[in-house]
């Protein structure tokens, strides 16, 4: 069972084109798995979820803040997907219609769950501490680093939980996961104008809720 | 988008904490596992139904759905109504064998009969009874002072 991104930032490697990433270019491409599972080829689908399951864990995590939720959330949209697997036409990438599916159970769960949001947050990886970017950010702000990254991770998540669900999207999928504006668009549904200015004012309310830690 | 208030640099560097979110050790093994045996179990063989196929299921249209089944409450509850307020007449009750007699069935006794057809006669004696008398040619009617009469409908007058 290779897990090539163990190791690495829960969001995925920012700027990894989806499904010609390192994954894809190591087996068959999306499509003929994608072939191959609509015609009962189990084994194909498992190598679908290996190469995607990171990447929409890690979407519906920083939706949802709380690793139960997206564990199952996760496991769902899996499910779901194998399921509608027959009417996967092929006109949009298999990436971007299983991120559909994902975003769209999330959003769906996260309007039930409204007032009820408790957050179960993952521990941050020991990687995080030799960021330079974030060793720079942090010793800036405080001398005591190892107490100042888990208290910034749950007021930034904090943060997060306070803007509206397509916000909070805009920004976990681009400024966490590292995705293009198009690609976002094409999740989404929407313009990359649309996805420029919810990005802006999501970071805009971001900016407003953390201010304290932005000075 | 030039102000130092658009300029999100310092916010990018914050959010790059959540990049280092990591599940628990083996939770991709396990994540991966979960949805092997969920594939292979009833969640995977489950087929669509014809109603899910349709468009209508129930995990996605929950207002639709609670509109419809209002919706079907309310033309219940009119019919109820309107079956309410255009009740029959309270019908008759049955007719028995023992509650009627036919006075002229030739198997009853004759004195049993002729009680009957006694008893009917003095309920309203002619010489107490205020009906008008019935003449043959409604001449002598007393309440009948245009003389009209009663013909039998093949009633052919001789020329």
């Amino acid at each position: 069972m290779s897990n090539p991104a163990r190791g690495k930032p829960a969001g995925g490697p920012p700027g990894k084109e989806p499904g010609k990433g390192r994954d894809a270019a190591e087996g068959p491409d999306d499509l003929s798995l994608v072939r191959r599972s609509q015609q009962g080829d189990l084994r194909a689908y498992d190598d679908l979820v290996r190469r995607y399951h990171e990447r929409i864990y890690a979407t519906v995590y920083h939706m949802t803040a709380n690793h139960e939720d997206a564990n199952d959330l996760a496991q769902e949209t899996f499910i779901k997907a194998y399921q509608a697997l027959r009417t996967f036409k092929g006109d949009a990438s298999f990436y971007t219609w299983l991120y559909r599916i994902a975003v769209n159970k999330t959003i769906n769960f996260l309007k039930q769950r409204r007032n009820k949001a408790a957050m179960s947050l993952n521990d941050l990886d020991f990687n995080a501490e030799h960021d330079p970017d974030l060793v720079a950010f942090v010793s800036d702000k405080t001398p005591r680093r190892d107490a100042a990254l888990s208290e910034l991770q749950e007021k930034l998540n904090s943060a997060m939980l306070k803007l509206s669900e397509t916000h909070r999207l805009v920004v976990a999928l681009h400024d966490v996961q590292g995705l293009s504006h198009e690609q976002i668009g094409e999740i989404m549904d929407c313009n990359v104008g649309t996805v420029r200015s919810r990005l802006f004012y999501a970071r805009q309310q971001l900016q407003g809720l953390l201010a304290d830690y932005l000075k | 988008m030039g102000s130092s208030s658009d300029d999100f640099t310092a916010l990018r560097a914050l959010l790059k904490v959540k990049r280092y979110e990591q599940p628990p050790p083996r939770y991709w093994d396990d994540l991966a596992d979960g949805i092997h045996s969920r594939l292979r179990g009833p969640d995977g063989l489950r087929r669509k139904s014809l109603f899910s196929l349709l468009g209508f299921d129930f995990a996605f249209r929950p207002a639709l759905f609670y509109g419809l089944g209002v919706a079907c409450c309310c033309v219940a509850l009119y019919a109820g109504m309107a079956m309410l307020v255009r009740q029959p007449a309270p019908a008759a009750p049955p007719m028995t064998a023992s509650s009627t007699v036919n006075a002229f069935d030739p198997a009853l006794p004759a004195e049993s009969s002729a009680h009957l057809l006694i008893s009917d006669a003095e309920a309203t004696p002619v010489s107490s009874s205020t009906n008008p008398l019935m003449s043959t040619d409604g001449s002598s009617l007393p309440m009948n002072p245009y003389k009209v009469r009663a013909v039998p409908v093949n009633y052919q007058p001789k020329p």
